[in-house]
Formats: C-alpha cells, structure tokens, sequence
C-alpha cells in the first residue's frame, strides 16, 4: 500500500513540476517539440519506459538490498544522490505520453525520483526498453525491465544475496504452499459442474409402449406383415417430439423372421404367424443405420458393409452364419469386432392375442452391443 | 513505433490532407498502447513468391468464413429435425443464401488445403528451424483443428451423409480404451439430438475460438498482405463455387437407406483406414494420431542447420513419402466398386493391399527422392544460390500498350460485374458466383501485370 502511495505522490510531483517549468505548454506542440530535441540529441524514444531505478519489489520477493537479511518489501536500491544524477531529457509530450504513466502527466528533467522514492512501474507488458539516453544510463542505476522475478534489477554488479535466514524462507515457502492449496480448494468446487456436460436434452424412460409403424403412423401388428412388407420400422422409447424421436439411437425395427428361423423365446414373439424379432437399427460397428434384405435374410449396413443374421437358420451361401444367435454380425467389420461389440441390442416384445405388439425394454447397450 | 522526425515542420498549411495525416499519426501513437500494432502487416509493392505467405491466406480464408458462417447463422436451425430443412431455406429461399452458402463451403476446402500446403512449404523450406519450433508445433495442432472444424461444418447440414459422418465421428470417440463412454457423454451427449446441439455449439463458437487462441500463439510478427495474390484465391473461391455448386443432400430420416456415402476429400484417407475392416480405434484414432504426431516432432529431430530441401535428403524424402500416402489413400477412399454384390465386397479395402500399395509408395517415394538428391549433391548442384538479384523491371510491354490493356481489362472487370447483376436479378447464383470470381481473378490479373512490368513505378 504504502508503496501505491508514494507512487502517486511522485506522479502528483512529477505533475507539478512539469507545469510551472512548462508555461508554454498549450504552445504549438510541434516546435516545442522539436526545440527540446535540438537541446537533448539523445533522447529516448517517446513511450518507452525510462531507465531509472528499480522499484517497489514485488511483495513477498526477497529485497535486493544486500546484507539486509529482513525481506522488506519497500525497499529499494541503495540511494543515489539526486545530484549525481544527470540532468534527464524531459519525455513526453502532449503528443506521446510515456508508457506507465497517466494520459497528460510527464516526468521532468530535475525531477529523476532519489533512490528510495518508488516511482511508476511500467505496465505490465509494456514494451522492452530499447533505446536509452546512452550517456544516462552509465550513471544513473540501468535498470532493464522490473521483472517480477528477478530480485537482482537494483544495481548492475552489486553482489546478490538471497535473505539468508533459513527459516524466513520455510515459512514463506509454507505461506506460499498455503495459498496454492487456497487457490485449489477455492477452484475445485468447479469440478462438480461436470455432470452438467453429461446432461441431455432428450431423455426419456424405458416403459412398456405399443409400438408404431415410424412411417404409416399405424400400430404395428402380426397382420402389418406380409411377403413385401417383412420388416417394420418403429421408435423406441418414444416421446412425441419429432425432434427426439428421428435420433438415430431410437430407432428401432421388427422384422418376421424367414421359414425355418428360431430365436430364443425371451429375446422373440411368435405366434401361428411366426416369429418376430426387434432390434437397434444402429450398427455396431460405425453407428450407421442398417436396413434388412429379405432376399438375403440378412441386415446390411451401407457404410461399411456389416452384416446380421436376424435368427438362428441355415445360410446355405455363408456358411460362418449358420444357426448363430439373432444380431450377431457374421461378416463385415462388426463381425470383426470383439464381443459383445459384435450383435447388436435388441427390443423385447410381448404379443397380445389381438396380434399387437408392445415394447418393453432394451437388450444391451444402443452403439455397443446386446451384452454390453 | 510513430516516431516524430526531427525536422521542425515550418509554416504548415492546415490542408484536409494535413488534418488527415495528423489523425492517422494519432491513431496510430495511441493504437501503440494496444495490441494491434503487434503485427507488422506488409503489403509488397513487387512481385514476391505467394508460397511464404500461403499462411497468411489461410488466414484470409478463415476471415471469409466467419463472416460468411456469421450470415448463415441467422437463418440456421440446429436441430434434427429443422436443421436441413433450415439450410434448404437458405439455399433456395433466402436472396443471395446460395451464394454465402457456397463461399463458405468452398472457402472452408481452400482453408484446409491451403493450410496443409503452407504446413508442407515450411517443412521442406525449413523455416521451423529459425526459433520457430512453437509456431511449427501450434501450426500442426491448428491444422488438425480445422480439419475438425471442417468436419463439424459439413455435419451440422443434416443430410444422410452428415448423419452418417456424426455417427462415425461420435462412434470412433466411443470407441476410446477405457474413457471411450465417458468422452462420448461428456463432449457430445447422449442421442442425436445433443450431438446435432452439441456439433454446432463446437461449430460455431468452441473450436473457432479455439483457433483464434491458436492464432495468436502461431502467428509471427510479420505477415504479408499481398492484394492479387489474396483476390485471386478468394476469386477461386467464388468460381469454384459457381462451377460445382455445392448439393444439398438428402434429407435424413431415419428410413431413407443413404447408399454408398463418401466423406469430404480430407477425410476419404480416414475412410481407407476404416474400410479396411481393422479395429475401428486403430483405423480411425491411432494411424492418424501417429502421422500427426510425426509432423509434430519434426522440429525437434531435424536439427541440422540446413535449410533447403535439397540439402536435407532424408528429411525431404521422408516429406514426399508422406505426401504420397497421403494422395495414395485420399485417392482409395473415393474408390467404391458400386458394381460388387454385396455392401461388403463393395466397400471392403484389402488391408494387405492398401498397406503394402502404402508401403510401397512410401519407399518408392523416399528412395527415389532421397538418390536423386545425393546424386545433385554430389554434383555440386544441390546448394541454393543466396545472393539475390533485386527484381530488374520486365519490358515485355511498353507502358502506351499497358494502359490499353490495362483499361480493356477495366472495361471487361465492369462488364462483368454487371453481368453478374444481372445474373442476381434473373435468379442465377452459379453465374453471380462465376462472374463475381472471375472480376477478382481479372483484378488480381491486372494488379500483377502492373506491378511485374513496372517494378519501379
């Protein structure tokens, strides 16, 4: 605090002064301008900060003071008398103000802050010192930019010491550690929004529904079927909300099983018509939508050409799908896959007498597998 | 820096030009303060090569993109069910819509392909090597980005393909050792609707920025504006778009079966791998990881202090190897035999085939580069001559002719320009799109034949 302080009381000096010795200041900028550069050839570049003495160490740096073992955070270079400081070239003009300073406010020739008297830091990120009064900098204490880190900026050549009390440095340490902890504890809260990714906008419960024709709208049931019609399209669980109910993770498809084909009876329904099985219509390998080909008796992924068997038969041209459980892939890249990422889930049904199906749940994980 | 000259300014006469001369002098004393003078912006007044600053019009591209992807999402709809029905209304309802859309489309293929040759261009240049292995690394990460950035783009229209591409996309995710499931729920949600939510808040404002933080670690300090080099890409851009108008797609539904369905050209390498029917984490996650993370050690296993491309045989060699896989399996992601029996036959890819087809360009390519430049080494011819000679002005044209050619050119730059008009006002787009194009190529035409034949002036 105390270092703000005398910060501002520099920068209200530097004010004044600047204002009795500048009468002319409301002048034509230009000429006064280029008569000062006539009387100080080398003068630093306007905006760039001023070589003068480092200041105001970060609190909780050691001093740069040498032999002084008590970290003091005001402290600062060894003084310099202001006399021996060379008379520095005003900067700044209303034109371009130096950097580190307020709009309007310069620093004067007389008026280089004694050693001990913080003065105005350069923001932070304020441009590399490039171009210095050369015949100021070889006496006046060169200090480069005030780097937070470096406690070693006051004086070029004066040995460096760290503080050398031992336990002044654990305790800081301590300290230090304290606060990293605060920051920790402060910010972990954070990681309970998390879940907040993992919310979604279309969530629905797994209840027993009737389940209907994705198409025609109608319900679906053993007489929807026929020699053109041997499987059907349906939503599972669905919503109402157009938007939820085309995601590809709810569509589901029944198919009326070829002559001569079985299905385990808590996986099927069937009845004097046949048998029926429903399954995911995501592939398991790329997430693609299959559709069935009941030429083939097989379902058949346009992406990447994976294939299933709907029910345990016989495939007199594969023979690797003879009598193999309902949705497992036999060829293809998903047959390829490691079990269970291999067959896809299927829906349980129960059939009336009236031949309406209902849905009442799903086997495995959509995009994964039946066993998954 | 605005530094004031020395010289006392005598008697000066208040002018517009003065007044004017004096704002732009406080303008650019007080934008000093910010950072906006960080990056020197040079625009050449000579003819210079357009491959250093391939970077540059990269960047160009993505300034068309956001403004052009500002203008699409006013009309957009991000939802399964809205979302192609909203960029059908954009297509064909919304005046202009066809033309935005198509700048952004074939803007987003120049930015991919121009980012991927300024990545080649400093890698055989050797610019990597100049202190700039930060900029070389954020540069490899920054074009895998736009690439997802791409991907994400062609996704959120909806069609079959874009469906099928989220599927594959979200699925190779899921398909992750271990956190697979969870990365999944995390970034994309749990159903298609998130996904299609989710894709387009990545869309439209993560990944992009994303890449504005990229670019600001990337860029150097020095960039190069060049007008016609820039008007002729954009102008290729708008020609592109009224010469191969981009479709629309169809709709998805969820029972419209989509057919045999390629992804965009920079991902049908992608599509190679996957088709080959290997683990689907290892075709689709982990070549591609490998071959990025190949660019992205290159700073820090090419360390010799040579530079040219010829005095590097192996490092070179080992480029044109990567850009032979990379034309070799691109090119074999496009080929489906639509004619086979079975989806399987049609799209299965031998992997013995393709590996060892890659395997064999790869040598093919690194041999034959690498014996060719030894053998110029050792003729002494390998080396780049340094010393160049300042442009000398080409009198293939005296000036009386220039300017006839120059106001013909004027003359047929506003000629199509109110053709293309008059194509707007017929309902036309392509023919907008291809006038609008060729107006800026003619411009950068005439830019280029000014400023080759007369150097000095």
């Amino acid at each position: 605090m105390s270092d703000n302080q005398d910060n501002n009381e520099n920068k209200e000096d530097n004010a004044s002064t600047q204002n009795s010795q500048d009468s002319t200041s409301s002048a034509d900028t230009t000429s006064q301008k280029s008569e000062q550069q006539q009387k100080t050839p080398a003068r630093p570049q306007i905006g760039t900060p001023i070589n003068r003495p480092k200041i105001g160490t970060p609190i909780g740096t050691p001093s740069d003071k040498p032999a002084t073992p008590a970290p003091a955070p005001q402290a600062a270079p060894q003084a310099v008398p202001a006399s021996t400081v060379p008379a520095r070239p005003r900067i700044g003009t209303p034109i371009g103000t130096p950097v580190g300073k307020p709009a309007g406010r310069t620093t004067t020739p007389s008026q280089t802050p004694a050693a001990g008297t913080p003065v105005a830091r350069p923001a932070v990120g304020a441009p590399r010192p490039t171009v210095g009064a050369p015949s100021l900098a070889s006496q006046a204490p060169a200090v480069g930019r005030p780097s937070v880190s470096s406690p070693s900026a006051g004086r070029p050549g004066a040995p460096v010491k760290k503080p050398e009390s031992k336990e002044a440095v654990s305790r800081r340490n301590f300290m230090r550690g304290l606060i990293a902890l605060g920051g920790l504890v402060a910010v972990v809260q954070f990681g309970a929004l998390g879940p907040f990714l993992q919310g979604t906008v279309g969530a629905s419960k797994i209840t027993p529904e009737p389940i209907i024709d994705a198409i025609t709208g109608a319900p679906i049931t053993t007489s929807s079927f026929s020699n053109a019609a041997q499987w059907l399209t349906f939503v599972y669980p669905r919503t109402g909300n157009s938007n939820v109910d085309s995601d590809t993770f709810r569509q589901c498809v029944i198919i009326k099983l070829p002559q001569g084909f079985t299905a385990p009876s808590s996986l099927s329904v069937s009845d004097s018509t046949g048998t029926y099985c429903a399954f995911s219509r995501v592939c398991v390998h790329l997430w693609c939508l299959w559709s069935y080909v009941p030429a083939d008796k097989r379902m058949e992924c346009p992406c990447h050409g994976s294939q299933y068997v709907p029910g345990s038969g016989t495939y007199p041209a594969l023979p690797q799908a003879d009598n193999q459980p309902p949705g497992l892939a036999v060829e293809g890249p998903a047959s390829l896959q490691v079990a269970p990422n291999n067959q896809l889930p299927m829906i349980t049904l129960t059939l009336a007498s009236d031949g309406s199906f209902t849905a009442t749940g799903i086997v495995g994980q959509i995009g994964c597998g039946q066993k998954c | 820096m605005a530094t004031t000259t020395a010289q006392p300014e005598t008697e000066q006469r208040i002018t517009l030009g003065y007044l004017l001369k004096k704002f732009y002098d406080w303008l650019v004393d007080r934008l000093d303060r910010t950072g906006w003078l960080a990056y020197k912006i040079t625009i050449p007044k000579r003819f210079v090569s357009p491959l250093p600053f391939l970077g540059f019009l990269t960047f160009f591209n993505f300034l068309i993109l956001g403004i052009t992807g500002a203008l699409l999402m006013l009309f957009y709809t991000p939802s399964l069910s809205g979302a192609w029905l909203s960029v059908q209304t954009i297509n064909n309802t919304i005046p202009y819509g066809e033309i935005v859309r198509n700048i952004h489309y074939f803007a987003s293929d120049a930015m991919v392909f121009l980012a991927l040759a300024h990545m080649y261009y400093n890698y055989f240049s050797g610019r990597f090597k100049i202190r700039n292995e930060i900029i070389w690394v954020t540069g490899v990460i920054f074009g895998t980005v736009t690439v997802l950035e791409a991907f994400t783009g062609y996704d959120i229209i909806l069609n079959t393909r874009a469906v099928l591409a989220v599927s594959i996309g979200v699925s190779l995710n899921y398909s992750a050792p271990l956190l697979g499931p969870t990365i999944v729920k995390t970034i994309f949600g749990q159903g298609f609707p998130d996904f299609i939510l989710r894709f387009y808040a990545l869309h439209i404002f993560i990944i992009p920025v994303l890449m504005i933080v990229l670019m600001l670690v990337h860029f150097p300090k020095n960039l190069t504006f060049d007008i016609p080099v820039v008007s002729a890409v954009t102008g290729a851009v708008l020609l592109l778009g009224g010469m191969y108008p981009v479709a629309l797609g169809v709709q998805y539904t969820p029972h419209v079966n989509p057919g045999y369905t390629l992804p965009e050209w920079y991902l049908t390498t992608l599509y190679a791998f996957l088709r080959t029917f290997m683990p689907k984490f290892v075709a689709g996650i982990l070549i591609p990881t490998l071959f990025i993370l190949m660019f992205l050690v290159i700073p820090f296993v090419d360390k010799s202090k040579k530079f040219s491309w010829k005095d590097r045989p192996f490092f070179s060699a080992l480029g044109i190897a990567s850009i032979g896989q990379i034309v070799a399996t691109t090119y074999w992601g496009f080929y489906i035999n639509e004619a086979a029996l079975t989806p399987t036959l049609a799209l299965f890819i031998d992997p013995v085939q393709l590996f060892g087809a890659m395997i064999l360009i790869a040598a093919l390519c690194f041999v034959g580069t690498y014996a060719l430049l030894r053998y110029w080494a050792s003729k002494g011819g390998g080396r780049v001559s340094r010393g160049k000679k300042p442009q000398a002005p080409v009198n293939f044209i005296s000036s009386r002719w220039l300017i006839a050619v120059l106001v013909a050119m004027f003359g047929f730059e506003v000629f199509l320009n109110a053709n293309a008009a008059l194509a707007a006002v017929k309902n036309f787009p392509n023919l907008t799109m291809f006038d609008l194009g060729a107006v800026l190529m003619l411009f950068a035409v005439m830019f280029h034949l000014y400023r080759y034949s007369k150097p000095a002036a």
